[in-house]
């Protein structure tokens, strides 16, 4: 299997390699985008509970405990996970220089995991969920999200092995990792939470390894992935250090796997312990990734993606930063079951993965169909609504979090106070979920007229030569 | 723009992963977050022992803490309440308006004529009853009949020192004495027969 | 290839690590837990719940109520108080080694017992006084308390530990507080109609409550030949018109009795906790 046995085969030519990926990415990106407009819409009918309680009374599947994780299930399931499946596939296929091996496998598979994604969406709504979060969507739909995620690594990790371009660049490391943990914590959850649930507490220590590892390794290998690739093509320069790349890839998945379990609750105290010290492990691969990509930022390219790109590694580093918060001495204990959580998963999610995935389809979308973005101008707008929408969620729920926080923490205070001091922070919330829920709907339009666009373009040859008149020599007297 | 680079022949170039050096400082972080690592697991991890919860840090310590003094069995008094009689009398003693009368202040629960609280349990209660100054007329099913001499004894004196109430200790010889005197009782007692019992 | 060979295995060891360390290890310590004796009985815990109760554990899943509510006290740390109950037969003995103890104490307060005689010391100071006072036959108590915001806010007597959880299935400890816990609630409220009526109509229980409204779960119907017996009492602001009455659903009976079944405030060896809950006061329980 070494490079001097076997001869290289010849390097497809760009166009091929593009036409290899079209179908299964056009499929995993377009839903993608669906799901981003679907999980904002559910985000900003969540908050509204906080400012009229009685809103959806008489609605079961608008309820609070309804929407809000089938939000966060919409944004992860349908959102995260296809796109960096999405940018995956195109990026194995582009860095080693080969047609994508089963575009049309790849394409079924696609299909399959939006399926999924959906059956499990409605499931939640209608009650059927698992109640654990970032994993509510009942086993039947996993299931179909599971043997999805098999085909499509698979599809991944064959194009990978059939590639021209031996050597491999970091970005691919990375992808192989992705595309190797995600059907191995998906199937530990299914059977250990939902197929043969383990007793007692031991469930909820499966789900907090799940959800920590779903959130910060799976795609943080994806987004780190992407961004080491698609920050030096930006800047027009190479990557500066495989060996740093190498150590962040290393870190996250040697570390940030452990992260997750809080202390000071029922479990034995050495998991949250362990987590904790996880937790802060975790920083290092933050720090590294911004020490790589510092000399080639690419923030001041004119490709529009150029902005993603850059926010996602400040968003992953605040949020790394944040969830290692908790193990100083004095914060201990005071930002659990605070609103700072949710921010800092939303830094992490929304904010890091969201925008680099944002950034990947505005850079992919292009070159696989051949065409510019119709709307070109909305894509800097939708920069600024996401921006602006993250933050307003993200800072509203960090102040709040941590005044929450220190209410809890003092008997005396009674807990109507605590109660009623999240309402602000959540009504701020709404506003910047609306903005991010505008800007994915401005997304939407363009993904979509971009489609429209591409689909005419196939189809306009083939009209044209029905309709073109016969000559008259074919016309048989 | 950005013009698609898909119709060249030949691939175009992709960045290069260079060799520059790890910086040292990222190592020195790293170290320094094993040795502060170490320190907190050492404090707060209770070294993977799994009985350990916090805020414990050692077994010795959880064993310190474990109730070894006489205490005129409270704490077993106190585990036999929370299982038998909170659901319906309340876990503060304070009862629940058309289910159970409180105990907090019940002069049936610290009367000296002990005889009369210890039947209560073992045979039930029917009829009317007057719990401070309360009429109450329901059922008390006799919750206490599969309960051990020591059991009974410790949850009436839990209930007799619990809640501001100010009695003396109950004993499993009493307990005994009063199951030996109505162990041809089958019936629930009513408030006017307990009454007579000195 | 080779290249790429040894990152997969490096991967696939650091990423094995993980899943042989917190779901390969917790299931070999926790997986087979079984029921824990309560301390000071013969009784086991924690006991399955009531069927209806075990019926409102899933009706607590698919309503999501895990989104807003934490099921899980925590305790920072477990403190000693010294009562002593009955003087004994030598009153003289006890004076001195109150004394030696360095209690401040009068002779009318040997009268006034139980009188605590510590309050909130550490494990060095119980046992002095245990070792003191032993000897002089007086009968005395060394209680067990947990301490922590949770605790002092009434949430309950000691933090939860994994027995706790051992019956439930799916185990929700919920991640927000944007209502209170609900690790005790059945302690708080035992009144399954407080619940059925908190349910329907959040701030006809608590004034100002932030939780929206269950209505789905219950039947707003005319009252037939004669009220209803299940029917909620609710103030005049939430009842329905005249001549209707509100019923509560399976669902809502079910969930009602799954609330009143949370209680976790038993002593184990994990948990010690050695209290009697005080002396209602008149008000109703803060939630």
């Amino acid at each position: 299997m070494s490079d001097a046995v076997s001869p290289v085969p010849p390097a497809a030519s760009g166009a091929a390699i593009e036409a290899s990926c079209r179908l299964p990415v056009l499929a995993l990106l377009g839903g993608a985008a669906l799901w981003l407009l679907a999980g904002a819409v559910a985000a900003v009918l969540a908050t509204l509970h906080f400012h009229k309680p009685d809103i959806f009374a008489d609605h079961a599947w608008l309820s609070y405990g309804r929407i809000l994780p089938a939000a966060k299930h919409a944004l992860i399931y349908g959102f995260c996970l296809p796109a960096a499946f999405g940018l995956a596939l195109w990026l194995v296929a582009r860095l080693g220089q080969v047609p994508l091996v089963g575009g049309y496998v790849a394409l079924v598979g696609a299909k399959l995991w939006h399926l999924g994604a959906l059956v499990g969406g409605v499931g939640i709504l209608v009650g059927a969920g698992t109640g654990y979060d970032g994993f509510d969507l009942p086993g039947y739909a996993a299931v179909i999200v599971f043997v999805a995620s098999l085909v499509l690594g698979t599809v991944t990790l064959l194009t990978l092995h059939a590639r021209c371009r031996r050597e491999l660049y970091p970005t691919q490391w990375f992808i192989l990792g992705g595309v190797l943990w995600l059907p191995w914590i998906l199937s530990t959850a299914l059977c250990l939470l939902v197929w043969s649930p383990v007793r007692g507490v031991t469930q909820a220590v499966v789900h907090y390894w799940y959800l920590n590892n779903l959130q910060l390794v799976v795609l943080g290998l994806f987004g780190l992935g992407a961004l080491l690739y698609f920050i030096p093509k930006l800047s027009g320069k190479d990557l500066p250090s495989r060996h740093l790349a190498l150590f962040t890839f290393l870190s996250l998945v040697l570390f940030g796997s452990w992260v997750g379990v809080p202390e000071g609750g029922p479990t034995p105290a050495w998991m949250g312990a362990v987590s904790s010290i996880a937790a802060l492990f975790a920083v290092v691969p933050a720090l590294s990734v911004v020490e790589n990509l510092r000399k080639v930022c690419c923030l001041r390219a004119a490709a529009p993606a150029a902005k993603f790109f850059s926010l996602a590694v400040a968003f992953f580093v605040l949020a790394v930063l944040l969830n290692a918060l908790g193990t100083l001495p004095g914060l201990h204990g005071r930002l659990e079951f605070t609103l700072f959580r949710t921010a800092q998963t939303h830094l992490l999610v929304a904010g890091f993965f969201g925008f680099a995935a944002l950034g990947g389809i505005y850079h992919v979308l292009p070159r696989v169909t051949g065409l510019d973005w119709p709307l070109a101008g909305l894509v800097r707008l939708h920069f600024w609504l996401a921006l602006a929408g993250v933050l307003l969620v993200a800072v509203p729920y960090l102040v709040g979090g941590w005044q929450q926080g220190g209410k809890l923490a003092h008997p005396a205070i009674p807990f109507m106070d605590v109660a009623r001091g999240t309402l602000m922070p959540i009504r701020l919330a709404t506003l910047g979920e609306t903005l991010w829920a505008v800007g994915a709907l401005l997304f939407v339009g363009n993904v979509f007229a971009l489609l429209a666009a591409w689909a005419r373009g196939l189809v306009k040859p083939a009209v044209a030569e029905w309709t073109a008149p016969v000559a008259a020599t074919e016309v048989k007297a | 723009m950005n013009a698609p680079e898909t119709n060249t022949v030949q691939p175009e170039a992709e960045p290069k992963a260079g060799a520059a050096t790890m910086p040292v400082w990222l190592l020195i972080a790293l170290l320094v977050i094993f040795f502060y690592a170490g320190l907190y697991f050492d404090a707060r991890g209770g070294w993977f022992n799994p009985r350990l919860h916090a805020p414990y840090h050692s077994l010795a310590q959880l064993e310190q803490f474990q109730p070894k003094a006489d205490d005129g069995g409270i704490a077993r008094g106190r585990a036999v309440y929370e299982q038998l009689c909170a659901v319906c009398h309340g876990s503060d003693g304070a009862g629940k308006p058309g289910q159970a009368p409180p105990f907090a202040g019940a002069e049936w629960v610290i009367t000296d004529s002990v005889g009369r609280l210890i039947r209560i349990p073992l045979q039930g209660l029917v009829g009317p009853i007057k719990v401070k100054g309360v009429e109450w007329n329901l059922a008390m099913p006799a919750m206490g009949a599969s309960l051990s001499d020591d059991d009974l004894a410790a949850l009436l004196t839990y209930m007799r020192k619990s809640w501001g109430n100010q009695a003396g200790v109950i004993t499993p010889e009493m307990v005994k004495q009063v199951r030996a005197d109505t162990a041809s009782r089958t019936q629930p007692w009513t408030a006017a027969e307990l009454e007579k019992i000195p | 290839m080779k290249h790429g060979a040894y990152i997969f295995l490096a991967s696939f060891l650091a990423l094995s690590a993980s899943w042989c360390g917190l779901v390969l290890a917790p299931q070999l310590q926790l997986g087979r837990q079984t029921l824990s004796p309560i301390t000071g009985t013969t009784d086991q815990y924690p006991q399955r719940r009531p069927g209806l109760a075990e019926a409102g554990l899933q009706v607590y899943r698919a309503q999501g109520c895990v989104t807003c509510h934490s099921q899980q006290t925590r305790q920072t740390g477990a403190v000693f108080d010294v009562v002593l109950n009955e003087l004994g037969t030598n009153e003289t003995a006890v004076a001195l080694a109150l004394a030696a103890l360095k209690v401040d104490w009068k002779p009318a307060d040997l009268q006034a017992l139980p009188r605590d005689l510590f309050r909130g010391v550490d494990f060095a100071a119980a046992d002095a006084a245990e070792r003191t006072l032993k000897p002089t036959g007086a009968k005395f108590s060394i209680a067990v308390r947990a301490t922590g915001p949770d605790i002092e806010r009434g949430w309950g007597l000691r933090g939860s530990v994994a027995a706790d959880y051992l019956q439930d299935q799916p185990v929700l400890l919920g991640a927000q507080r944007l209502g209170p816990d609900l690790a005790n609630i059945g302690l708080r409220q035992p009144d399954v109609n407080w619940h059925l009526n908190h349910l329907y109509a959040p701030a006809s229980t608590v004034q100002g409550s932030t939780m929206p409204p269950y209505r789905f779960l219950f039947e707003v119907r005319p009252v037939g030949l004669q009220p209803s017996p299940a029917a909620l009492k609710l103030p005049p602001a939430f009842a329905p018109p005249a001549g209707y009455e509100v019923v509560p659903t399976d669902d809502a009976l079910a969930l009602a009795a799954y609330l009143v079944s949370l209680r976790a405030s038993v002593p184990l060896f994990e948990a010690p906790v050695t209290v009697a809950l005080p002396a209602s006061s008149a008000a109703a329980p803060a939630p």
